[in-house]
C-alpha cells in the first residue's frame, strides 16, 4: 500500500502547505457559475483552495449566439471583480494571477457544438476568449464521437477540419469525453500537442461502487466510468506529442473506506508510471452547481449528510469545494514527488503546453 | 396598526392551521426547481406548506424549442412523480388534487418572448399544457411593453393577435410586470377576465427599502433602485378596478412588502393584502409569492457555506420568518389572515377559491 496524506508527519504537512501556497495551481476542469445571487462563493473558493486558474466549462448550448451571450457575460463578471479574477488569455495572465493573488478563469467548452458546424465560428470564440475546446461532450456531435456512444467512426470531415482550425487559430485541444476512434483520429492529425483535462486511465478506474456510485446510478456509473476512462495507447500518443493528461478525482474513488486523496494519488501514480511526470496534471471536473445545491441538501436536511451526495467529492473535500485542493498537494509529498515534480503537476505542465499551443 | 400574526391566542392559531389545511391553497407565481440534483426539494417543499397548486414560471427563453423543451421536461418529472403531483390543465384538477392530497403545476410563463412572434406557437404551447402567460417581463418584447421601460407604446399589433388568440384558447393574461399602457390596452382588449398573479398596490409600496432590498441594491443592477421598482411593479387602484370589473383576480407578493426596521415579513404583506381588499374587494384578492426558488437553493448553500453571515445577505425577499424562501412557512399567511379579522370564506377565497373560480372561467371546468 501506498503511504497515505493523512500520515504526514508535521514538518511534512508544514512542507506540504508552503509548496502549496508558492506554486501556480491549475485545474484543468470546472464547471463556474457566475449568478449574482451566489456572490462570489466560487472565487473566494477557488481562492482559499490556492487554485491559481481553472478552465471552467462554458458554451454548453447548441448554438453560437447564446454560447457568445454567456461569454459577454463572463467577462462583464470579471470586469466587475477584477480584484480577485481575470479571464485568462494568455499564460502570462497565469502567471500574473499568482502574483497578484487573483484566480484566473480559462475558458474552455466541453462541447464544439456551440460553433454549428461552421470553422470559421472559432474566430468569434477565439476573441471572446476561448482557449480550450473539447470536439465533443460524451456523444455524438458533427465534429466527432463522444465516449459514450455505441460505435465511434472517427472523426468526420468537419471534425478534421476543426482539428486544423484549432491548430491554427492557437487553441487547445481536449479529448477529455471524446470517443476512442475519434481520439485517435484527433492525436494523429493534430499538428500542436493536445490534452485530456480530466480523465483516469480506463486500465486503473476501479469498478467496485463507492457511495456516490452507488447514489449516482450503480452499475451504470462503473459502465460510464470505464468510458469515460482512457486507453494506456491514448495516453501514451498524447504524451508524445508532448500533449498533457489531466487526472480527475472524478471516476478515482474505489468502493470501501479509502479516502478520496488517496485513491486519486493511486491514479496520478500510474498516470506518470505510464507517461511520465511531464505530461501528468489535474482536473476536478468539480459542478460548482452541484456543490451548490449538495449544500443546500445537506443544511435543509442535516440528517442525510451521507445519504445523499450529488457530488463525486466527499467529506473529505467539503462535499465539493475547492479549498481542499491542498489535500492534492499533501498527496503528492506523500507519494514522495520532489517539489519541483509537484510544481509541474500540480500547474507547471499545463502553462508550458498553454504557452506552446496558444501560440505566444 | 394591523394585529399581528404573531399576536394570536393558542385557539386562533390552532384555528389558523386547520382552516389552512382544508383550504385549497394557490400560488399563483413561483419559480420551481426539478433538476435530479435537488432530488424532492422543491415538490417537499411545497408541499409541507400545505401549497395544493402552483403556477410556475417556465419558458423564459428566447426559442420556442428550448421554452417547450422546458415545459415538457416538468411534463415527465409530473409523469415521474404522479403519486404526487398533477399537471392542471382545468380547474377542476386542482380540486382532485386537493382531494388526492397532490400538488397541481401549471405552466406559465412570464415572457411571451419564446413565441417568436408566430401567434400559431401558442397553439403548441398549450397542448403540452401551457395555461396562463405573462404578455411581458420587465422590457420591451414584441407584445408590448414591461413595466420598467422608459415609454411604454401599448400593445403592438402583434399583442393584440396574442390576447386574441389566448382567449380563444383559453390562457390566462397575465399582467404583473407589464408596463401601464400595455397593461391598459389587455384589459380593454381581452375578451376574458385577465389577472396580475403577483403585485402591490403602487401606493403601498415602502418609501424605505429594508433588508432584503438594500442587498438587493447594493448587489445587482436586475431592478436597478429597488424604490423605483416596487413602484413601477405596483399598479394603481385605477387598473386594479378595471381588472377585477371584468372579472380579474388580484394575486398579492410578499415581494415588495417588507418596511424598514424590526417589522415582520407576514404582517407587512398583510398590511398591503388589506389595501388590496379595500381597493378591489375580497372576492377579487389572492396570494402570488415570487419565490425564486433557485434562490432559495443558493441562499441555503451560501448560509451553510457561511453561517456568519445569516443574516446580512438575502438573495431572497423572505426572510428568517419565511426560512430564507421555504414555502413550507406558507400557513403564516393563513394566520396572518386570521389575525387581520378574515371570516373563514373570506380567508378560503384569498387562499385559492378566487383564482380557482378565475381559472374555471378562463380554461373552462
Amino acid at each position: 500500500m501506498s503511504r497515505s496524506y493523512l500520515d504526514l508527519s508535521k514538518e511534512e504537512l508544514a512542507h506540504a502547505t508552503a509548496l502549496h501556497a508558492e506554486s501556480i495551481v491549475i485545474d484543468a476542469s470546472t464547471v463556474g457559475f457566475i449568478e449574482h445571487v451566489g456572490e462570489d462563493m466560487m472565487l473566494d473558493d477557488l481562492i482559499k483552495g490556492g487554485v491559481t486558474a481553472s478552465n471552467a466549462t462554458v458554451c454548453m448550448q447548441h448554438n453560437l449566439s447564446e454560447a457568445m451571450g454567456e461569454l459577454a457575460k463572463y467577462h462583464d463578471w470579471a470586469k466587475k471583480k477584477q480584484d480577485k479574477t481575470i479571464i485568462v488569455k494568455t499564460s502570462e495572465d497565469i502567471v500574473n494571477a499568482k502574483k497578484d493573488g487573483k484566480t484566473g478563469i480559462i475558458l474552455g467548452p466541453q462541447d464544439s457544438q456551440f460553433l454549428e458546424g461552421k470553422t470559421r465560428f472559432l474566430d468569434i470564440a477565439h476573441m471572446m476568449g476561448v482557449r480550450i475546446i473539447q470536439l465533443s461532450y460524451s456523444w455524438r456531435n458533427f465534429a466527432a464521437d463522444g465516449c459514450w456512444e455505441p460505435r465511434d467512426g472517427g472523426l468526420s470531415k468537419y471534425g478534421f477540419e476543426l482539428v486544423e482550425a484549432m491548430n491554427k487559430k492557437g487553441m487547445l485541444i481536449d479529448l477529455s469525453h471524446v470517443g476512442d476512434n475519434s481520439t485517435m483520429d484527433a492525436i494523429n492529425h493534430s499538428k500542436v500537442p493536445v490534452s485530456f483535462t480530466h480523465v483516469c486511465p480506463r486500465e486503473t478506474t476501479p469498478t467496485g461502487l463507492s457511495k456516490y456510485a452507488e447514489w449516482s446510478g450503480g452499475e451504470r456509473f462503473t459502465k460510464i466510468a470505464l468510458e469515460r476512462g482512457r486507453t494506456n495507447e491514448a495516453l501514451q500518443a498524447c504524451a508524445e506529442k508532448r500533449g498533457i493528461v489531466g487526472v480527475t478525482p472524478f471516476f478515482a474513488k474505489k468502493a470501501g473506506p479509502s479516502t478520496y486523496t488517496d485513491d486519486l494519488m493511486d491514479q496520478i501514480d500510474y498516470c506518470v508510471d505510464l507517461v511520465g511526470v511531464d505530461h501528468v496534471a489535474y482536473g476536478s471536473d468539480l459542478d460548482y452547481r452541484n456543490s451548490v445545491t449538495r449544500a443546500a441538501y445537506i443544511r435543509r436536511y442535516p440528517e442525510k449528510i451521507d445519504v445523499s451526495y450529488h457530488t463525486a467529492m466527499p467529506k473529505e473535500w467539503g462535499y465539493g469545494w475547492l479549498e481542499h485542493t491542498p489535500n492534492l498537494t499533501k498527496g503528492l509529498v506523500a507519494r514522495g514527488y520532489s517539489d519541483a515534480e509537484a510544481k509541474k503537476i500540480l500547474g507547471e505542465n499545463w502553462v508550458k503546453l498553454f504557452k506552446r499551443v496558444w501560440g505566444e | 396598526m394591523g394585529r399581528s400574526y404573531l399576536d394570536l391566542s393558542k385557539d386562533e392559531k390552532e384555528h389558523a392551521l386547520a382552516l389552512h389545511k382544508e383550504s385549497i391553497v394557490i400560488d399563483s407565481s413561483i419559480v420551481s426547481v426539478i433538476e435530479y440534483v435537488t432530488e424532492d426539494m422543491w415538490l417537499d417543499d411545497v408541499m409541507k406548506g400545505g401549497l395544493t397548486a402552483s403556477n410556475i414560471t417556465v419558458g423564459m427563453q428566447r426559442r420556442f424549442t428550448e421554452a417547450l423543451q422546458q415545459i415538457i421536461e416538468h411534463n415527465h418529472w409530473a409523469k415521474k412523480n404522479e403519486d404526487r403531483v398533477i399537471v392542471v390543465k382545468k380547474a377542476s384538477d386542482i380540486e382532485r388534487a386537493k382531494k388526492e392530497g397532490k400538488h397541481g403545476i401549471m405552466y406559465g410563463p412570464q415572457d411571451s418572448m419564446f413565441l417568436e412572434r408566430d401567434v400559431n406557437l401558442l397553439d403548441v404551447a398549450y397542448d403540452h399544457g401551457l395555461r396562463a402567460m405573462q404578455l411581458t417581463y420587465n422590457w420591451k418584447n414584441e407584445v408590448g411593453d414591461g413595466c420598467r421601460e422608459k415609454k411604454d407604446s401599448g400593445l403592438s399589433w402583434f399583442g393584440e393577435a396574442v390576447v386574441e388568440r389566448m382567449n380563444k384558447l383559453g390562457i390566462l393574461i397575465d399582467l404583473s410586470h407589464t408596463g401601464d399602457q400595455t397593461c391598459w390596452d389587455a384589459i380593454e382588449q381581452s375578451k376574458d377576465p385577465v389577472s396580475f398573479t403577483h403585485i402591490i398596490p403602487r401606493r403601498s409600496a415602502p418609501e424605505k427599502v429594508g433588508g432584503y432590498a438594500e442587498w438587493a441594491n447594493r448587489a445587482t443592477s436586475l431592478w436597478g433602485d429597488f424604490v423605483g421598482y416596487s413602484k413601477q411593479r405596483g399598479k394603481p387602484d385605477d387598473m386594479m378596478q378595471a381588472c377585477v370589473e371584468k372579472g380579474g383576480v388580484i394575486g398579492v407578493t410578499p415581494f415588495f412588502a417588507k418596511k424598514s426596521g424590526p417589522s415582520n415579513l407576514t404582517d407587512d404583506l398583510m398590511d398591503q393584502l388589506d389595501e388590496t381588499v379595500d381597493i378591489v374587494g375580497v372576492n377579487n384578492t389572492g396570494f402570488g409569492s415570487d419565490l425564486e426558488f433557485p434562490n432559495t437553493v443558493m441562499r441555503a448553500a451560501f448560509i451553510y457555506k457561511n453561517p456568519d453571515r445569516i443574516d446580512v445577505d438575502y438573495f431572497t425577499p423572505m426572510d428568517k420568518e419565511w426560512g430564507y424562501g421555504f414555502m413550507e412557512n406558507m400557513p403564516n399567511f393563513t394566520m396572518g389572515l386570521v389575525a387581520r379579522g378574515y371570516s373563514d370564506q373570506e380567508i378560503k377565497k384569498i387562499l385559492g377559491l378566487n383564482f380557482l373560480k378565475l381559472f374555471k372561467r378562463v380554461w373552462g371546468a
